[in-house]
């Protein structure tokens, strides 16, 4: 058992904290979070012997801990995977004409600096399957393949998702930039 | 090879910038790039904002309260007898107020030591292979200018001795120390294995070899630390043009492969040193996707 208990803590400990930011961030709440956490972990654990020694340890925990958060959250795996209407898949497209959005394209990390808890917040936003995808393309740097796997729903639908989600956070951007006169800053 | 328009490119723009796009239609667009200015400008805009984006969404630790709590889990899932937990939660809040061991002097040795290994244990076991290397390397580094002298184990010995007291780990590795290392063969001469506690952990030096990998020369430094057999592996960077390819090793960790065990690696001072959390019987190096 030591031996075996050895490897999957050694594999869990550089996940720990990219578990904790994706159930906190896609859960409503901490505690939520927190239970989501240690029912993935002790549910890959139990499970371990299933997975395959020099395949992706972080790809398999992740999904665990997807289905996990789904099955916690009534009506997010109904509604992860719905294609809902196509009104912000043109959106960058639209974003493109914005002045402002050209000032946030001019140089972002200034002001992503000053709003980045408006940016996190702003995810909450998104809709469950969005913000799921999202999180594990952007912040895990998850391969399509890999978040598809993990979530459950197909490539198309994990593209569909990530371009959506995208664009909602590049509006919310580009809003936070008008209104604080942030890209007229930075005209010389 | 298809040529694609401005608005195709636009199109496949973050699927391009994922790396998620196929090797033709990878090589229309950057036949695009390379032609059309506006376009080029406004990729790497977008990845740039995408990179920033990413950046706020990287930040965030498990907190200390929820970490525990999930070790006390973990520990409970793994069957362990009660008494044992009870020093495990006594370990944990001693390291918690200072890292002071207050298991007593005649208890008996814990039936798994990994088990005893918090969240906070793990990390300083990473801690403790940087200070085993930094040792090894420096006394290497002095060794190679003497490597035939009598003493140079003992005094290694004595280094050893002296260092596993310390309460603060050595983090810089210098690259001349790695080429010593490398030069002298010291690999050979010291008398492994070494014991010792390092911040009231008991760690065991077991031995250190020079391996070749793909005509890499490496050093793999194995040592026991509370049960756990780690490896620790020091490349020098310049020998590692073969392998990174495209990839630039900078200041952050990266993640690879050794022995078939995803680990992370940290440049330092011109070495690629890195921990694999379990032995590694030899160095087969590769990057992780």
């Amino acid at each position: 058992m030591t031996d075996r208990h050895a490897e999957f803590t050694a594999l869990l400990e550089p996940e720990r904290d990219a578990l904790w930011r994706y159930a906190d961030r896609v859960c409503w709440d901490r505690s939520s979070a927190e239970d989501c956490v240690q029912e993935a972990v002790l549910i890959a654990y139990r499970k371990f012997d299933t997975f395959t020694l020099g395949t992706s340890f972080r790809a398999w925990i992740f999904r665990i801990l997807a289905n996990c958060i789904l099955n916690a959250n009534n009506g997010l795996r109904r509604r992860q995977s719905k294609v809902v209407s196509s009104e912000h898949m043109d959106l960058v497209e639209a974003l493109d004409k914005e002045e402002a959005y050209q000032g946030v394209l001019e140089d972002p990390e200034p002001l992503l600096d000053r709003v980045s808890e408006e940016v996190r917040n702003a995810v909450k936003g998104l809709s469950p399957g969005e913000r799921m995808v999202f999180l594990l393309r952007a912040a895990e740097g998850f391969s399509y393949r890999e978040i598809a796997d993990a979530v459950e729903i197909p490539i198309g639908t994990v593209m569909s998702h990530l371009h959506r989600a995208r664009a909602k956070l590049r509006e919310a951007l580009t809003e936070h930039a008008e209104s604080t006169g942030f890209a007229r800053n930075q005209d010389p | 090879m298809t040529t694609v328009n401005c608005r195709d490119a636009r199109a496949l723009l973050m699927p391009y910038l994922d790396s998620e796009l196929d090797a033709a239609a990878t090589a229309s667009v950057q036949e695009h790039l390379a032609v059309c200015a506006t376009c080029a400008r406004r990729f790497e805009r977008e990845a740039r904002l995408e990179s920033a984006l990413a950046d706020v969404f990287r930040v965030g630790t498990m907190p200390a309260d929820v970490s525990e709590r999930l070790d006390a889990r973990l520990v409970e899932a793994s069957g362990m007898p009660a008494d044992v937990a009870r020093r495990l939660d006594e370990r944990l809040a001693a390291e918690a107020s200072g890292g002071v061991d207050v298991r007593p002097a005649d208890a008996p040795p814990a039936p798994s030591p990994i088990l005893r290994l918090s969240a906070s244990a793990w990390r300083w076991v990473a801690a403790a292979a940087v200070l085993l290397v930094a040792v090894t390397l420096w006394f290497a580094d002095r060794g190679a200018a003497r490597e035939d002298g009598p003493d140079w184990a003992g005094r290694f010995v004595s280094a050893w001795e002296a260092a596993a007291e310390r309460r603060t780990a050595p983090t810089v590795v210098d690259a001349d120390g790695v080429r010593a290392m490398l030069a002298a063969h010291a690999v050979g001469q010291v008398p492994f294995p070494l014991t010792g506690r390092v911040h009231d952990h008991s760690v065991e030096l077991l031995g250190a070899r020079e391996e070749r990998f793909d005509g890499v020369r490496a050093v793999n430094v194995l040592y026991d630390c509370c049960g756990v057999v780690t490896s620790v592996f020091v490349v020098p960077v310049g020998a590692l043009d073969a392998l990174r390819g495209a990839k630039a090793l900078g200041a952050e960790p990266v993640d690879l492969v050794v022995d078939g065990v995803r680990a992370r690696g940290q440049v330092r001072d011109g070495a690629l040193i890195g921990v694999v959390s379990r032995h590694a019987s030899g160095l087969e190096f590769e990057w992780a996707d």
